[in-house]
């Protein structure tokens, strides 16, 4: 047998922890001093890194292990007890905020929320320039004088979109279609044919077979209507 | 060993394989972890080769075991599931601090530094100890483990096993495997 395979088996032998080797290789060990200073070499290296592991390992284990995990634990379980604390005031904060969220609707509203409240403001002077004056001439009756009936018909026939937005149904018009309707609400009051005249088709008297009955016209104010300049809108 | 008196409740497993018992009350919990707690230590240190680095991982290890001890259905194992959970942690550890070595000390080449000013056997001791733990560190995972394992007092390998959940055989050959591998890089 070559020395090289018992060389291979003899490192086989230490790797696998055996206590002794073979009859065969123990024989070869005895005649070969080259394989036995080998084999000697091997299995010193292989003392020295199993004790060098031990040494590693088998280490103290420090006192403070224990202790210390127990502080983790505890400064762990504290931040709870601190959370805990905080429902109560978190609680009344959430309650303070829902309250005030009406008259901070401006500030933290949507979008469409803030342009409405622009527009607001700048229609406000238009309404302030006609309708007060129309009413003050006569032109126009006080809002109770409007019908409940009437208020029901209009919301019916408004978007849905509309209606959930606001209780007030908005209609946008231009300043020239403002003053014209103002100029056309007041004329139809003091000269109800012309209302007639514009309800009614025109037919030639020697057509028509039956009289025409006119209508009364009643002052009407759309109080639930809000009438805007567009500008406003395209701002 | 000291005592060990932990004071947060261990929420325990409900157990759905009926291995883990409601009565499994927070105090056995506490002695399994402080019986268990050097097995941790030494992994940790095994893989580490540093007490202070090993100690802080050791902690984190118990911590972990102790919240997580719910989720694990097999009370019996619970000596294979620290040891591999600190197994796992001291690893990490391990690769963030080489990381952290090498990017510290890439100025430094080592024909530099000073020669070692003690006995020659003592450097020549440091010097196989540091080229034993790298060649450690060359290991796989499961022949690394078991090297470190079998190392420990009073750690056979039939206690291996036991706490590795494999059988003998495959512990005596990841032994056989990792004795080879340090002995080719260690000659």
């Amino acid at each position: 047998m070559n020395c090289e395979r018992i060389r291979e088996k003899l490192i086989d032998a230490i790797a696998a922890g055996e206590p002794e080797v073979s009859a065969e290789l123990a024989m070869h060990l005895l005649s070969c001093d080259g394989c036995r200073v080998f084999y000697e070499t091997e299995a010193r290296l292989v003392l020295s890194m199993e004790t060098g592991i031990r040494t590693i390992v088998n280490q103290l284990v420090p006192i403070s292990l224990l202790p210390r995990v127990r502080e983790r634990l505890e400064e762990s379980a504290a931040p709870r007890k601190w959370i805990y604390a905080l429902v109560p005031v978190t609680a009344l904060l959430v309650f303070a905020a829902l309250a005030a969220a009406p008259s901070m609707r401006h500030w933290f509203g949507t979008a469409e929320g803030r342009v409405a409240s622009v527009q607001n403001k700048g229609t406000a002077a238009a309404k302030n320039e006609t309708l007060p004056a129309m009413r003050d001439n006569g032109m126009i009756p006080s809002r109770s004088a409007v019908s409940n009936s009437y208020r029901g018909s209009l919301k019916a026939h408004l978007a849905p979109s509309v209606k959930k937005e606001a209780e007030v149904p908005e209609v946008l018009v231009g300043e020239d279609e403002l003053r014209g309707i103002a100029l056309l609400s007041s004329i139809v009051y003091r000269k109800p044919e012309i209302a007639n005249a514009l309800l009614h088709p025109i037919v030639p008297a020697e057509e028509s077979t039956q009289p025409i009955v006119l209508q009364k016209i009643v002052p009407l104010e759309v109080a639930s209507l809000e009438i805007r300049p567009l500008a406003e809108e395209n701002r | 060993m000291q005592e060990l008196v932990l004071t947060q409740p261990g929420k325990l497993a409900k157990a759905s394989g009926g291995a883990v018992e409601e009565t499994a009350a927070p105090r056995e919990l506490e002695l399994l972890l402080t019986e268990n707690a050097p097995l941790a230590y030494r992994v940790a240190v095994g893989v580490l080769r540093n007490p202070a680095e090993a100690e802080d991982v050791a902690q984190e290890s118990l911590l972990r075991a102790y919240r997580r001890f719910h989720l694990l259905r097999d009370a019996q194992r619970f000596r294979s599931w620290l040891v591999r959970i600190t197994f796992r942690l001291a690893l990490d550890r391990s690769r963030s601090l080489r990381r952290r070595t090498e990017r510290e000390t890439s100025w430094a080449r080592p024909e530099l530094r000073p020669p070692a000013q003690n006995a020659e056997e003592l450097a020549a001791a440091q010097e196989f100890q540091g080229r034993l733990g790298r060649a450690l560190d060359d290991l796989p995972d499961g022949q690394r483990l078991v090297m470190l394992l079998t190392a420990m007092e009073g750690h056979t390998v039939e206690e291996t096993a036991a706490i590795l959940g494999v059988p003998a055989g495959t512990v005596k050959s990841r032994l056989f495997k990792a004795r080879k591998r340090l002995m080719e890089k260690l000659r």
